[in-house]
C-alpha cells in the first residue's frame, strides 16, 4: 500500500468517525447520510430475502432507522453501524416472513442460518461496489442515465422518461462510458462494468 | 435459537472486504490472500453458491438493473421528516407539560422530485400523525376538570351535565394529579379546561356555557373552561373546528398553535391540522386573526392562511361551503386534485398515503363523502371514480397509491 493511499484512508477514517459520533448524538443530518449510504444494499438484501417481492423493503428500512433513533445504542464504528443495520433488517424480515402466510419449513430454516445471511450480504456488497464505481466516476445526472441503460431501457425510452432530447441522452451515455474507461483503465473491473453497458 | 445468538454477538465478518476479493477472483486476478475471504470460502457452506450466482452474468446483470436507486432520496426525506416530527412533538410535550393536554397533529405534504426535474421519480407523500391523546376511544369523549369522563352523543352536547350522557362517568381517584386511571387507561386531566376529544372518522358538537356552539372535526380536540369568568372567553383548538359564537360583550378567543382568532359574535371555521399552517375561514360576522405579531381582519367569505414556516399571512376570498360542509355531515369536493383529497382523508382518518408518482395533476374529483363513511368505503369510491388509481394497503394501515 503506497503512502498516499494510506493518507487518504486515514482521512476517510476521521470523517467516518465523526459521522459515527454524530449518529450517536442522534443528529438528523448524520442519520440521512447513513441512510443514503446503506439504503441500496439494505433494500437489495430485503428483496433477495423475499425473493423479489419488494413491497416490504421500504417500510422495513424506515422502521429500522426509526428504531435506532429511539434507542440509546452507541456505535463504535461505521462497520458496527452497518452490522447493526443488516442484522436489524434481517431480524425484521424474518419476523415479517414468519408472520406471512406463505412459507415453508426449509426456507425458514435457511433464512435463519447465519452463514446464509453472511453470504447474502456478500452478494449485496459486490453489486453495491459495482454501482459505487459508476457513481464515483461520473456526474449524478450521467450516472442516472447509465443506470437506466443498465436497467435495459433504450435511448429513446430514457429520453422520454427524463423529458430530454435523444441526442442529449446519447451523448451523456457515451461520455459516461468514456469517463469510466479512462478512470478504470488500469482496473481489471472495467470489462465487467462494460458488460452492463453494452 | 443458538444460531441467532451466535450471529447477534459477532460482527458480520468483513463482508465488504470479501466482496472486493470476489471481484478480484471474478476478474481472474490473483487472489490477494485475504484471510477473511479464505475463511469465508472454507467455512461458509453457502459461499460457493454465492460465487456461482455472482459469476452468472445474467444474474448479476439482473441485480445491477434492479438496484433501487430512485427510492433512496425519497426514503431519506421521509426519514428526516419523521425525525423532525418526533423532535417537535417532544418539544411540544415539554412546553405544555402543565396543560398536558395537547393533541399535536402534524401534517405534511411534500413534493419530491430529484434534480428538480419532471420525471418518473416525482412522488408525493401525504402523511399525518394520529393524535397522541393516550386513549383509544372510538367515539368522542369529554374529560372534565375534575377528571370525570363521559362519552358524548353525536347530538349537540350541552355543558349542563344533566344533558350530557354521563352513564360512563367515573370520578378521578386523585384529584391533585394531572393524570388519572379511567377504564384502565391513563388519561390526562387539565385543571383549567374541560377537554372534548374527537377520534378519527368522527365529528362532534358541543354547546358551551355562553351559548356558543362548536363543531369538532375528526382527530381534533377542544379545550374550554367550565365557566367563562374572565374578561374574555378563551378556548384552545387542536385540529379543525367550526365555531358559532354567541354574541356577548366579552370577546371570544380561539387559540390554535401560535395563531389567535378574536371574535365578538360570528361563524367561522379554523383548520389547524397542520400546526404550522393554520387556516381560518370566515362565514359571517367579523374576526381578527393574530399571528406572527400581525393582525388581520377578515370579512365574510374570506380565508386567512398563516404559514409559520415562511412567516406569511395571506387572505383570499373563497367558497366557504367547501371548507365548512363537514359540520353538516358531508365533505364536498369540487374539481379538487388527488393530493388535496388525500390530504383531507389523511387528516380525517389519521392515515398516511404514498403516491407512487406525481402524474395526477390533471385528475380532479367532484364528489360528496358522508362523515360516517368508513375509510375503506371512501377508497372504493375513489377507485370507482377513476379506474387508473389503485390503493394498496400497507401493514401499518397506510396506503400506497398507484
Amino acid at each position: 500500500m503506497t503512502s498516499s493511499i494510506k493518507h487518504i484512508k486515514d482521512y476517510e477514517d476521521v470523517e467516518m468517525r465523526s459521522l459515527v459520533e454524530q449518529v450517536n448524538r442522534r443528529d438528523t443530518c448524520a442519520f440521512s447520510v447513513v441512510y443514503k449510504m446503506h439504503y441500496n444494499s439494505l433494500y437489495m438484501y430485503i428483496t433477495e430475502f423475499f425473493k423479489g417481492n419488494n413491497a416490504e423493503a421500504f417500510d422495513i428500512i424506515q422502521d429500522v432507522f426509526m428504531n435506532i433513533w429511539d434507542s440509546k445504542t452507541i456505535f463504535e464504528s461505521m462497520a458496527h453501524i452497518k452490522d447493526y443495520l443488516f442484522l436489524s433488517v434481517r431480524n425484521h424480515s424474518i419476523k415479517k416472513y414468519n408472520s406471512s402466510k406463505v412459507k415453508d419449513k426449509y426456507n425458514t430454516h435457511l433464512l435463519e442460518n447465519p452463514d446464509y445471511f453472511i453470504s447474502n450480504m456478500v452478494e449485496v456488497e459486490v453489486v453495491s461496489l459495482l454501482h459505487q464505481m459508476i457513481d464515483s466516476a461520473v456526474t449524478e445526472e450521467c450516472a442516472r442515465v447509465l443506470r437506466m441503460y443498465i436497467e435495459g431501457k433504450n435511448i429513446k425510452e430514457i429520453a422520454t422518461e427524463l423529458g430530454k432530447k435523444e441526442s442529449t441522452i446519447y451523448n451523456q451515455k457515451n461520455r459516461g462510458i468514456e469517463i469510466l474507461k479512462k478512470k478504470y483503465s488500469k482496473s481489471d473491473l472495467l470489462p465487467l462494468l462494460l458488460v452492463f453497458l453494452r | 435459537m443458538e444460531n441467532k445468538k451466535k450471529i447477534l454477538s459477532q460482527p458480520v465478518k468483513h463482508s465488504d472486504k470479501i466482496a472486493k476479493d470476489i471481484i478480484n477472483v471474478m476478474m481472474q486476478k490473483e487472489q490477494s490472500g485475504n484471510v477473511h475471504f479464505d475463511e469465508w470460502i472454507e467455512d461458509n457452506p453457502y459461499a460457493t453458491d454465492s460465487l456461482n450466482k455472482l459469476s452468472d452474468e445474467k444474474w448479476l446483470k439482473d441485480k445491477m438493473a434492479n438496484y433501487p436507486q430512485s427510492n433512496r432520496d425519497l426514503g431519506t426525506e421521509m426519514l428526516v421528516s419523521k425525525i423532525k416530527r418526533k423532535k417537535r412533538n417532544s418539544l411540544i410535550k415539554n412546553i405544555t407539560a402543565i396543560a398536558a393536554a395537547v393533541i399535536s397533529i402534524s401534517f405534511l405534504v411534500y413534493n419530491y422530485s430529484s434534480d428538480g426535474e419532471q420525471g418518473a421519480d416525482a412522488r408525493v407523500i401525504v402523511a399525518t400523525q394520529a393524535p397522541k391523546v393516550g386513549l383509544n376511544y372510538t367515539e368522542p369523549i369529554l374529560i372534565t376538570t375534575e377528571g370525570a369522563i363521559a362519552k358524548v352523543n353525536s347530538q349537540i352536547a350541552q355543558m349542563d351535565k344533566r344533558v350530557i350522557n354521563l352513564d360512563e362517568i367515573s370520578q378521578a381517584a386523585e384529584q391533585t394529579n394531572t393524570t388519572t386511571m379511567i377504564d384502565g387507561r391513563e388519561i390526562l386531566v387539565d385543571k383549567k379546561y374541560n377537554r372534548l376529544v374527537v377520534p378519527e372518522a368522527q365529528t362532534s358538537s358541543i354547546e358551551l356555557n355562553d351559548g356558543t356552539v362548536v363543531h369538532l372535526n375528526a382527530n381534533s380536540e377542544l379545550l374550554f373552561p367550565e365557566n367563562f369568568d374572565g374578561e374574555s372567553r378563551n378556548v384552545i383548538l387542536n385540529g379543525e373546528g367550526y365555531f358559532e359564537v354567541s354574541k356577548l360583550g366579552k370577546p371570544f378567543i380561539v387559540q390554535s398553535g401560535s395563531v389567535e382568532i378574536k371574535v365578538y359574535g360570528t361563524e367561522f371555521n379554523v383548520n389547524s391540522y397542520n400546526i404550522e399552517c393554520v387556516q381560518t375561514t370566515l362565514v359571517e360576522g367579523s374576526v381578527a386573526v393574530m399571528a406572527l405579531g400581525k393582525k388581520q381582519m377578515l370579512n365574510p367569505s374570506e380565508q386567512c392562511v398563516v404559514d409559520i414556516l415562511d412567516g406569511s399571512v395571506s387572505t383570499e376570498v373563497v367558497n366557504t361551503k367547501r371548507y365548512t360542509s363537514w359540520k353538516d355531515g358531508v365533505k364536498v369536493f369540487e374539481e379538487d386534485g388527488l393530493v388535496y383529497l388525500l390530504e383531507r382523508l389523511s387528516q380525517w382518518y389519521g392515515v398516511d398515503f404514498v403516491l407512487e408518482n406525481n402524474n395526477y395533476d390533471e385528475l380532479t374529483f367532484t364528489t360528496v363523502i358522508y362523515n360516517e363513511t368508513k375509510l375503506e368505503g371512501v377508497i372504493k369510491l375513489i377507485e370507482t371514480l377513476n379506474v387508473n388509481i389503485e390503493f394498496i394497503k400497507t401493514e401499518r394501515g397506510g396506503y400506497v397509491v398507484k
